[in-house]
């Protein structure tokens, strides 16, 4: 019988690996939005040429900073595989553990008492829980350390956006397409600060 | 494994789950029909590649989208995943072939919500979407049943079409060519041995070719090996037609 803590601990897991869903589908979509946002404020310095000079490096590093928050998903993808994979050991350890209980439960008493293997086999399966759970942790610790670095590439980016948005006021008489892009690297930037910031949340409600 | 998306058309899409790296169990396709907010699975796959069905679901899809799911037949390398995704979500409608209920139950699912597919199979609504459950019984097994989507031109196929592909396999049959044969000829040299060891009835397959050549199909979608699209769908149908299955004839060319 699955007791009502299991079954919590069960739709908690659904409700991570469902945002865990939503952080990689938009993440990898907004990520390519910013790295063609970048694209096209190089391209906009390229045909104005010495007017935008000044803007040239803001839209290089606006390049850069998209490859670096690449990095810094890529990282964070490595340890969401270990991540997950240690609740599914677990959810498939809790599963053996219930048969067990069923089959012990069914049988005699007496007939019990001579199956000692099935008593060392539940402890094990119960270790294997705790060690599971140990494992998760440090897992879960080591994903949250990833996603604060990557935090920290986006603030770095953040940076720059305003940079860029104090160049093209600066240069607001020679095109307002620069102030366009610089202000769609804003909200690209922006909308990938909220979405890591509601996964880490979820992450570290898991952990508590 | 990997998961790609092969069709999409407004909030209808189809996803196949595929390539498993565990190499000590046969290698099967997951498929995952996504209709708004809810997915329905084809055949999940067997509890000893439970984790990288669900690491390539959450790659594409929600799990907790799961709502429901087909069970085709019997086989653990379909079914055995049931209870892992049964404790994942309870809710969790299975069709599965009436004759094989009480023998699925087995895996560690006497929970589980079951529909008992009913020997002639019909139509099923998911997510107000029209689906058919087809026979084919005896494909191998002798409650089988496989499943065509008519509005997206799906039909998964179960068994049937399966091929024993080498790791790193593509989803498709090399579709760049569909006006020559090349690619399907190769690609079915896979596939034999396959269908003349596992395909027990000569009349059951005939019956099959026959319904299912009169069906629009643009996707056939095996459990093992790769999918066949455009010209590649009629020949394997006149292909299998052909080919002699079952007691005595599993032996010729091997």
């Amino acid at each position: 019988m699955t007791t009502e803590k299991e079954k919590r601990a069960r739709q908690d897991f659904i409700d991570m690996a469902d945002a865990t869903c939503q952080f990689q589908l938009e993440i990898k979509r907004r990520l390519r939005e910013i790295d063609r946002k970048a694209l096209n404020a190089q391209v906009l310095v390229k045909r104005h040429g010495k007017d935008l000079s000044g803007y040239g490096v803001v839209a290089q590093s606006f390049r850069e900073g998209a490859g670096a928050m690449q990095a810094a998903v890529d990282a964070v993808q490595e340890i969401i595989a270990p991540f997950m994979t240690g609740r599914l050991d677990d959810l498939r350890a809790a599963l053996q553990l219930e048969t067990l209980e069923r089959v012990q439960d069914g049988m005699q008493s007496e007939v019990a008492g001579r199956c000692g293997g099935l008593e060392s086999y539940r402890n094990r399966l119960e270790e294997e829980r705790d060690i599971n759970e140990r494992q998760y942790r440090e897992i879960g610790s080591s994903l949250l350390k990833a996603l604060e670095r990557f935090e920290e590439v986006v603030t770095e980016l953040d940076y720059v956006v305003v940079n860029g948005r104090i160049e093209a006021a600066l240069k607001s008489g020679s095109t307002a397409p620069l102030a366009q892009v610089s202000m769609d690297m804003h909200r690209a930037v922006s909308s990938v600060r909220e979405v890591l910031r509601g996964y880490r949340e979820q992450i570290e409600g898991s952990l508590r | 494994m990997k998961g790609q998306r092969f069709y999409s058309q407004g909030e209808h899409h189809w996803f196949v789950l595929f390539d498993q790296g565990e190499q000590r169990v046969i290698d099967a396709n997951v498929y995952a029909l996504a209709v708004g907010d809810q997915t329905m699975l084809m055949d999940p796959g067997g509890a000893e590649v439970f984790n990288q069905v669900f690491g390539a679901l959450m790659g594409v899809l929600p799990p907790g989208s799961v709502k429901a799911a087909l069970v085709s037949h019997q086989d653990p390398d379909i079914a055995s995943s049931l209870p892992l995704w049964n404790a994942c979500n309870p809710r969790i409608l299975w069709h599965v072939p009436k004759l094989w209920a009480g023998f699925i139950r087995h895996y560690g699912a006497l929970e589980a919500y079951f529909h008992e597919i009913p020997d002639e199979g019909g139509d099923i609504d998911f997510a107000g979407r029209r689906l058919t459950l087809v026979p084919a019984h005896y494909l191998h097994s002798p409650a089988n049943f496989h499943l065509y989507d008519p509005a997206a031109k799906v039909y998964f196929s179960g068994d049937v079409g399966a091929a024993l592909l080498p790791p790193g396999h593509d989803a498709f049959i090399d579709r760049r060519d569909d006006d020559s044969p090349r690619a399907f000829d190769a690609h079915i040299q896979h596939a034999e041995y396959f269908h003349r060891r596992w395909m027990p009835s000569m009349e059951a397959k005939r019956d099959w070719c026959e319904r299912v050549s009169k069906l629009d199909i643009d996707f056939l979608c095996p459990q093992h090996g790769a999918i066949y699209t455009g010209k590649n769908v009629e020949r394997f149908i006149d292909w299998f037609a052909d080919l002699p299955v079952g007691f005595g004839n599993w032996q010729q060319g091997h």
